[in-house]
């Protein structure tokens, strides 16, 4: 299929409007890869005439059904170890110890993190990986990472903790002793890193479930709300919000923005970077 | 929980509770909500259970929620007047009554918050209520308005925004005037408003970019050379809006009768057009004129960029020169031997393919 002979115009509020609703960021470079998604939509719907599909991705589709469509066309389901390593800096050298020290102060050893959308289990690895490099007093803390998802097979990987090359790319060199043994062309995580994740099933669209989850300090959701609609997307964050104990923090994709979907949360510049915390 | 004690818990100290609250209160969809939800928001403070309210007022299909919403238009914080306003926009039509309200009455931002509304709603009226809005005296309300003709795709109010266009006092209103008739103008409006702009030279450079979209959509070809020289001498920011009418005017007529002055101006301008986009447009208007020599040489030239976008513009402006195809079928081929971009050889064969080659 040809892509979609887009207008210069057209292109341009085609990526405004993406980025208004996905907070996803498309540059001149894409307009041939968006022509042709917008193409397969455009043939879907059966509309000759990119303004038309324009008008309706922007002034008829008030459910998001149409933009989550083409959502599933523009983003890639892929997951990888330490992957948006920027934002997890983030986590570990300003956020963490934030928060570790207020736990200090205030006479607790206590630490939750939530892998919310967790899949086969890398990203929920990477967070166990970061806490111990920097925070090695860990040990002697009540933690636990719980890590959830929808998909049994995925968490049936996160389980096994065994990683293929793909996974394991952007893993540092000394990382991979530490954390990880050898097992034929793969990776298996070690048993001091796999003992703090408790794996477990959940669907973050059952508002029952998801009441049950409280009390972190930290959440991590990274390019799981951007397959949502614009209805379940703010009912997720609402439910973050409450999980989370006040000054905890809520990581989303680096492309998808909290405030886009709840003003509820506080943004915060941590060094380098923009966070979202609930209030104190 | 039943719906007594949910409203009970809508005042309970713990935010997360009264979160829970509106949220079951929104569940359990009775009017019996309403009053006790849209009094809670006004006094709330906490944004995390305003949002969830208004979350759960818009699961509520009982009408009392359409005037509660409104009257909330008029409140002097922003954050409720604007989730007021997104809820109104998402009860559909059944909003309209309260709208033909609102836009009768004196307070003017009351009448532009209504046209707000209207911008996201289909009704049969939307036409007669846009009418109203256009003729307002205020020039926000009015401009709101036209900016939702151009949305709506509306034909049935040309008259309406051409007169505006042709003598509105305020220059922001013209041109939104002019925008909507990128739309929807038609040969009638197209020649008043080249009879007020008689030249793309000496049109004003606020009006040029929606004059420009008219002469795409309904532009004559005698326009055709005059584009072409604005293409040569306007600034670069200009230069996509131009690219624009061209476009627009080959997928209205056909390129037959583009003069060949366009394509040497294209094939002088494209090396130093440095926007990607720009020059991937370039490349797919220039697919029209492939079977002229000198394009088809710089279209397989292009085939070899060491830019990606370049080869995928390249690559799909052969695929549409459909009379020369058979030859650049040769350099496409050769091109997926070499091509290591997983989207270029997709590209590649999709052309290949669809030109069954």
């Amino acid at each position: 299929m040809s892509a979609a002979e887009l207008s210069l115009e057209q292109y341009g509020r085609l990526c405004r409007l993406i980025y208004d609703r996905l907070g996803l960021s498309f540059d001149d470079k894409k307009i041939h890869f968006l022509g042709k998604r917008v193409a397969v939509r455009m043939e879907s719907l059966q509309l000759e005439d990119p303004s038309d599909y324009l008008m309706r991705l922007a002034y008829r589709d008030s459910s998001g059904a149409e933009m989550q469509a083409l959502a599933n066309l523009i983003t890639t389901n892929e997951t990888y170890m330490f992957r948006e390593y920027e934002q997890l800096e983030a986590f570990g050298n300003a956020c963490l110890p934030e928060v570790v020290a207020r736990k200090q102060a205030q006479g607790s050893r206590n630490l939750r993190i939530w892998s919310a959308g967790c899949s086969s289990g890398e990203e929920t690895y990477t967070v166990a990986i970061i806490v111990q490099e920097v925070f090695p007093a860990i040990d002697d803390w009540d933690m636990q990472i719980v890590a959830t998802d929808i998909d049994e097979q995925r968490l049936a990987m996160a389980v096994s903790g065994i990683y293929g090359e793909r996974s394991m790319k952007n893993v540092p060199a000394d990382y991979l002793g530490r954390h990880f043994t050898p097992q034929g062309a793969d990776w298996r995580v070690k048993p001091r890193t796999r003992s703090l994740v408790t794996i477990q099933s959940l669907n973050l669209h059952d508002r029952l479930q998801m009441r049950k989850m409280r009390a972190f300090d930290f959440i991590f959701c990274r390019n799981v709300l951007i397959y949502f609609d614009d209805a379940s997307r703010k009912a997720a964050v609402d439910h973050f919000y409450n999980a989370l104990n006040p000054g905890g923090f809520l990581f989303l994709g680096h492309s998808e923005s909290v405030g886009r979907i709840s003003s509820a949360f506080r943004l915060r510049r941590m060094g380098e970077h923009l966070v979202y915390m609930k209030p104190d | 929980m039943d719906l007594q004690e949910a409203i009970r818990m809508l005042s309970n100290p713990d935010e997360c509770e009264r979160i829970y609250a509106a949220e079951d209160i929104g569940l359990a969809g009775q009017g019996e909500g309403v009053g006790p939800l849209f009094e809670r928001v006004v006094e709330e403070r906490s944004q995390a259970v305003r949002e969830a309210i208004f979350r759960a007022l818009a699961q509520i299909s009982d009408h009392a929620v359409i005037p509660r919403a409104a009257e909330l238009l008029s409140s002097d914080d922003s954050g409720l007047r604007n989730q007021a306003l997104e809820l109104l926009q998402s009860r559909g039509s059944a909003v309209v009554p309260e709208l033909r309200r609102l836009l009768s009455i004196d307070d003017h931002d009351l009448r532009k918050f209504a046209v707000d509304v209207l911008s996201r709603i289909e009704t049969p009226e939307i036409e007669e209520l846009l009418e109203i809005a256009l003729g307002d005296s205020d020039v926000n309300v009015a401009i709101t308005a036209l900016e939702n003709v151009r949305h709506c795709h509306t034909a049935a109010l040309r008259q309406a925004v051409l007169g505006r266009a042709l003598c509105g006092e305020h220059p922001m209103l013209v041109l939104a005037a002019m925008e909507a008739l990128g739309r929807i103008g038609d040969a009638e409006c197209y020649r008043r408003i080249r009879e007020k702009f008689p030249t793309l030279e000496t049109t004003p450079s606020l009006y040029l970019r929606p004059a420009l979209k008219l002469v795409g959509s309904n532009g004559k070809n005698g326009d055709l050379l005059e584009l072409q020289s604005l293409l040569a001498n306007c600034e670069s920011s200009l230069r996509p809006a131009v690219l624009d009418a061209l476009r627009n005017f080959i997928a209205r007529d056909g390129a037959a009768d583009v003069p060949d002055a366009w394509w040497h101006e294209m094939l002088a301008a494209l090396p130093e057009t440095t926007a990607d986009a720009e020059r991937y447009q370039m490349l797919m208007l220039l697919g029209h004129f492939g079977h002229f020599e000198p394009v088809y040489e710089t279209l397989i030239a292009y085939l070899e960029s060491p830019v990606k976008v370049d080869r995928l513009g390249a690559i799909e402006a052969l695929s549409r020169s459909r009379n020369r195809f058979e030859y650049a079928g040769c350099a496409l081929r050769s091109r997926l031997r070499l091509e290591s971009e997983p989207e270029v050889k997709q590209a590649l064969e999709d052309a290949l393919q669809a030109n069954r080659l």
